[in-house]
């Protein structure tokens, strides 16, 4: 049975000091990721585990009128109370089929992106959003893309001894949306993906369009996007039909592998862009 | 190591190992048996209590997170009148359970209902899917928190009849 | 420390303590079929020890219904996680890591893993049935349609996980356990021990729901925990984590069923030629119940002239597969049902109309029985039915649509059906002391009136039922009725409480103490006992090629109306609403049934939607995938009982809803999809291709 030293440190930079010592330390956040898939009388984890519930820096939040920005330790639920002073769809909508109630009150924001093995549901969506993550380590703090954490591979690629301080979400709506889960249901595993449509198509053309779709990888094509932008709605029948068809087709290059339900998704997707 | 926390209103030491989950903790140190550790996954809801006035599945914690915390359980929750229009509504409904679930669905009523004093059924059956178990029957649980809801309402109110 | 009152519940075996008591971890088979070489432990602590078959005082091995199975499996093993020892001691965590570090040395044999073709080495039961001349029937018929069907793996999900607890209790080996059938447990402990029942004192624990999943098993983990408290000469308690119940206790059978229907030219039923394969993993002890039931229930409540069924149960060396909410008639409604309302919508028929025009009326034979007696109120259900649920008129609005969408449409679309079946309580079991049910009641002098049964393991809401039957009897009021415990020192056999046979059969027991004691009251001296003792005939028999004695007597009957929508874009298919319409006989607690009706309906859903488990081919994950239907997810659960008519009995209905949903349900996206769904759970990829095979 192996033993776990905790420590309960109550500044940023106190983890990043024991980060720095013990970079292979377990941060335990909620630990609703860590803990759901051992249901063993006993929990063993790392030989180190930092326990950052206490530190309040992490639990802030802070509005401006363009941007929502969040401390990675604030809960779903905290993240869904926030809904009520406006959180761009379709985040609260995603947030909300997070789980069930006792498991959105431990489960975090910064626990949730920074799953070592997979995107979990809110990955997706503010990849799509283009939301920002400050990550700090020894060596300093940066701002990175939320989209730049996904290795080349698409697989996700969460740098190693680095704290996930907060998250910047652009509050910027959008009138066209699609958020569906394929796959298992359930917890998130196996065959279970997340497919996010976030665009704009107020002014009778495409103003602004990103899907992503995501579960053991991550799946965008920027181009394909740009390819998009700035056309005029209805898309002719032909051109969603091609435009689909090279989504499909891009994913299925990528992933080495072709999903029955992403496959609907698009086809249904172009098809309400072309009415 | 040595656990320092606020069980049901009494300030608690107790030694842990860091493998030990809270429930365990609770229920196998403290004899609060309203609490089982079952599934250990997060789905039947028998290990519900609150933490720092939280609803959470104390299986999926590991006791060194409940470092300090404040932790009400069922046998806290028992001495509130919070408690018994619970229990008086789950009676009214005719809500019976097998037994081992129904100190998690009061748990999970009593948790709706400050968030949501008169919830829809279909608010209702959101929350209870935090408790997972075959013997329910979606309608006489909705009926049973909603006629909670009435039962708190009217305690409240100081109002006569439902 | 105790922040607050807490009481143990001692018959709650999570919560059972004794001083000194030692914790029992299973060390399990790592292969699915061979031979144990060595059994090597790792050093083991001071106050932890090995459990094997050779500390078995007695034999090793359990019977149920004519299968023996051993208590811990020595030179051969059958199944993947085949209990083969313990490690017990004061810690469970740490008797869990040792058990863990136990190297079992094996040589592995070629498993049977296949079923749906198999050995004949595999067959543990087979049945055929005959009535005309199906193939001359085939040969002449103006229309032939077949199908296949398939039943999934569940998990129970019962309310609390496999354990048992067993100590010395003065000179009785005294065991905690949570079972359905507390004399085959002490029965079963007597064998291991080497000793008399006598010697051995079952006090039944609080059992919960059990959906049939603690008929045998139970016993099992008795045995182990009584063998190991013998050796170590303290108490021993096993219990289960969720996740190794999950992966190691039994499951509902899987099966595969055939069916090939002729009709003739008026689109009449002329023959069926049905195969039924039921896989019932290792040992197999249920086999032949269970094929007893999906036998008889294989042409579900229609008449058919020319009929061959040929009926296998098959062992695989896999988890032993049983029963869950019944003994297997599930299996035989959905194939039967699904099958013959793709026949009528083919025929562009109403299902409810085709098959009240082919139904098994009274006077005619099934499988060369003798006459029914008593068939399916089928007119009224479905008049109730369609009252209800608006299901002629949606039916007919749904083909329509069907018919008229090409297939690229984004709209939600919906269909609705109608299935039928029965539940029959009182056929099986009737073998290995499963027949024979027993009650005594004692009128005190205080009017208390004391109940004893073993039955009384089900707990508070049978108790209830029993109580308002003594009280209207007697004329006490329930307070003053008290169950005993159903210990067996206590309380006398009642069998295996299953089948809604503490209803069907305990409360008559409950019903003839009751009178008996009216009878001598007032003339007699207080306390009076009476006791009661029902066999269950096996009046009901397959011979050779057929059955003989009168089918569907005691049958409870039920019709549901499932209708259900998808959304093309994703797959997602949605129950919408389900209605169910029942005829149990006379019900004693109206709301209670109408209450258990709807969690069985919930549960039933389950299966349509997201439940199925393949011990096979899945791994220690499949725990975490494994999901029941959140209650959130149900859609409008209507459910009304009819009026008995006159029948005076109540029936047991508790399994009609896994007899009926699966295939009203497999029916309404049949109708939406346009496709022939053949197997459950439908999951979205599913629905997707058969949408786009439109």
């Amino acid at each position: 049975m192996l033993a776990s030293e905790v420590h309960y440190p109550e500044e940023i930079s106190q983890v990043l000091a024991l980060l720095e010592s013990t970079p292979d330390a377990l941060i335990f956040a909620g630990g609703t990721g860590i803990l759901r898939d051992r249901a063993d009388r006993i929990v063993e984890l790392p030989p180190t585990v930092l326990c950052i519930h206490k530190i309040a820096e992490l639990k802030r939040v802070n509005r401006t009128e363009r941007f929502l920005e969040v401390g990675s330790l604030v809960t779903i639920s905290a993240l869904l109370d926030l809904a009520a002073s406006g959180l761009p769809e379709p985040l609260p909508r995603v947030a909300s089929e997070i789980s069930v109630h006792p498991i959105r009150n431990m489960a975090t924001l910064g626990g949730n992106l920074a799953c070592p093995d997979r995107f979990m549901d809110l990955w997706p969506v503010l990849a799509c959003m283009d939301a920002s993550v400050e990550l700090r380590n020894a060596s300093g703090t940066r701002w990175v893309n939320l989209n730049r954490l996904a290795g080349p591979d698409g697989k996700p690629g969460f740098p190693r001894a680095t704290l996930l301080t907060r998250i910047r979400i652009p509050l910027e709506s959008a009138d066209f949306l699609v958020a569906e889960r394929t796959g298992a249901k359930g917890y998130p595993a196996g065959d279970s993906r997340r497919f996010i449509c976030i665009a704009n198509t107020g002014r009778g053309a495409i103003d602004s369009f990103r899907l992503a779709y995501a579960g053991t990888r991550f799946f965008r094509n920027r181009e394909l996007e740009a390819s998009l932008t700035g056309r005029k709605l209805p898309l002719p029948a032909k051109d969603a039909e091609l435009l689909g068809g090279q989504y499909i087709e891009s994913l299925s290059a990528e992933w080495g592998e072709t999903i029955f339900e992403y496959e609907a998704l698009i086809g249904s997707l172009f098809r309400r862009l072309s009415r | 190591m040595i656990l320092g926390l606020n069980v049901n209103g009494e300030s608690v030491q107790v030694s842990i190992r860091s493998v030990d989950r809270l429930v365990d903790v609770l229920r196998g140190r403290l004899g609060l048996s309203s609490l089982a550790a079952d599934c250990r996954s997060g789905n039947c809801g028998r290990c519900l209590a609150f933490m720092d006035g939280r609803l959470v599945y104390t299986c999926m914690v590991p006791a060194f997170r409940a470092k300090d915390a404040q932790i009400v359980t069922l046998e806290g929750f028992a001495k509130t009148e919070k408690y018994d229009d619970i229990v008086a509504g789950f009676t009214a409904a005719g809500l019976t359970t097998c037994g081992f679930c129904l100190s998690g669905k009061i748990l999970a009523a009593a948790d709706l209902l400050e968030r949501d004093p008169m919830p829809s059924p279909e608010t209702v059956l959101h929350q209870m899917d935090a408790v997972r178990c075959r013997c329910s029957d979606p309608d006489t649980i909705s009926a049973g928190v909603i006629a909670a809801a009435k039962v708190r309402a009217a305690r409240l109110y100081h109002r006569v009849g439902k | 420390m105790n922040p607050s009152a807490a009481v143990r519940d001692q018959r709650v075996l999570g919560e059972f303590s004794l001083k000194g008591m030692l914790y029992g971890s299973t060390i399990r088979s790592p292969i699915d079929r061979g031979k144990v070489l060595s059994v090597k432990a790792p050093p083991m602590p001071r106050g932890y020890r090995l459990i094997l078959s050779q500390d078995i005082p007695g034999k090793n091995r359990i019977q149920s219904f004519g299968t023996q199975i051993p208590i811990f499996a020595d030179a051969a093993v059958s199944y993947k996680g085949e209990a083969i020892g313990l490690v017990v001691g004061a810690d469970p965590a740490l008797a869990d890591e040792l058990a863990a570090g136990v190297l079992v040395e094996c040589e592995e044999e070629e498993p049977f893993l296949q079923w749906e073709s198999f050995a004949s080495s595999q067959v543990l039961a087979k049945r055929i049935a005959r009535q005309g001349d199906p193939e001359k029937a085939f040969a002449t018929a103006a229309r032939i349609d077949k199908g296949s069907y398939r039943n999934g793996s569940i998990e129970h999900f019962y309310s609390e996980p496999m354990g048992a607890a067993a100590w010395w209790d003065y000179d009785k080996m005294a065991v905690l356990c949570g079972t359905q059938w507390p004399y085959h447990v002490r029965d079963s402990v007597a064998i291991a021990l080497g000793c008399d029942p006598a010697d051995i004192s079952v006090r039944p624990a609080r059992l919960g729901l059990h959906l049939d999943g603690k008929l045998w098993y139970p016993s099992l983990v008795a045995c182990q925990a009584a063998v190991a408290a013998s050796v170590c000469g303290v108490p021993v308690k096993i219990l289960y984590t969720r996740k190794e119940d999950f992966l190691y206790s039994p499951k509902r059978a899987r099966s595969q069923i055939g069916i090939r229907s002729a009709l003739d030219s008026a689109g009449k039923l002329k023959a069926l030629d049905i195969r039924i394969v039921v896989n019932v993993g290792a040992y197999g002890p249920l086999a032949e119940e269970i094929l007893n039931q999906t036998m008889l229930a294989a042409t579900g409540i229609y008449a058919c002239p020319n009929v061959h069924i040929e009926g296998y149960a098959v062992a695989t060396n896999t988890l032993p597969l049983g029963a869950l909410g019944g003994l297997g008639a599930s299996h035989s409604y959905f194939a039967i049902e699904v099958h013959l309302n793709k026949v009528a919508q083919a025929l562009q028929e109403d299902p409810s109309d085709w098959k009240a025009a082919n139904l098994l009326r009274k006077g005619m034979s099934l499988f060369g029985s003798s006459p029914v007696v008593e068939e399916a109120p089928y007119d009224r259900i479905v008049r109730r039915l369609e009252a209800l649920s608006d299901y002629r008129r949606k039916y007919a609005s749904y083909e329509l649509v069907r018919k008229r969408d090409s297939g690229k449409s984004d709209s939600l679309i919906r269909g609705i059906t109608l299935a039928m079946a029965g539940q029959g309580g009182v056929f099986f079991l009737c073998g290995e002391g499963s027949n024979s049910y027993s009650l005594e009641a004692t009128l005190g002098k205080d009017l208390e009136l004391e109940l004893r049964t073993s039955a009384a393991v089900e707990g508070e809401e049978l108790a209830d039922l029993w109580r308002l039957t003594a009280s209207e009897i007697l004329g006490l009021s329930p307070e003053k009725i008290l169950i005993a415990p159903a210990d067996t020192d206590r309380a006398p056999n009642a069998g295996p409480i299953t089948m809604s046979r503490g209803v069907t059969v305990v409360n008559r027991l409950v019903e003839r103490c009751c009178k008996a004691i009216q009878k001598k009251r007032f003339r007699e001296a207080l306390p009076i006992t009476a006791r009661s003792v029902m066999r269950v005939s096996s009046h009901l028999r397959w011979t050779d090629d057929g059955l003989s004695g009168t089918p569907f007597e005691s049958t409870a009957w039920g019709g549901a109306v499932v209708e259900a929508e998808i959304d093309p874009r994703n797959g997602n298919v949605r129950p919408l609403g389900v209605w169910l319409v029942v005829d149990g006989g006379k019900t004693l607690q109206k709301e209670r049934t109408l209450a258990s009706l709807r969690s069985g309906t919930a549960d039933a859903l389950g299966i349509c939607v997201s439940e199925a488990f393949d011990p096979q081919s899945e791994g220690a994950d499949s725990y975490f995938r494994y999901s029941p239907l959140p209650l959130s997810s149900l859609p409008a659960i209507h459910v009304e009982l009819l009026d008995p008519d006159g029948r005076a009995q109540a029936r047991g209905v508790t399994e009609l809803p896994f007899d009926l949903i699966p295939a009203a349900f497999t029916g309404a996206v049949a109708q939406a999809a346009g496709g022939e769904p053949d197997s459950l759970p439908l999951n979205a990829a599913d629905i997707l291709r058969l949408l786009g095979g439109k």
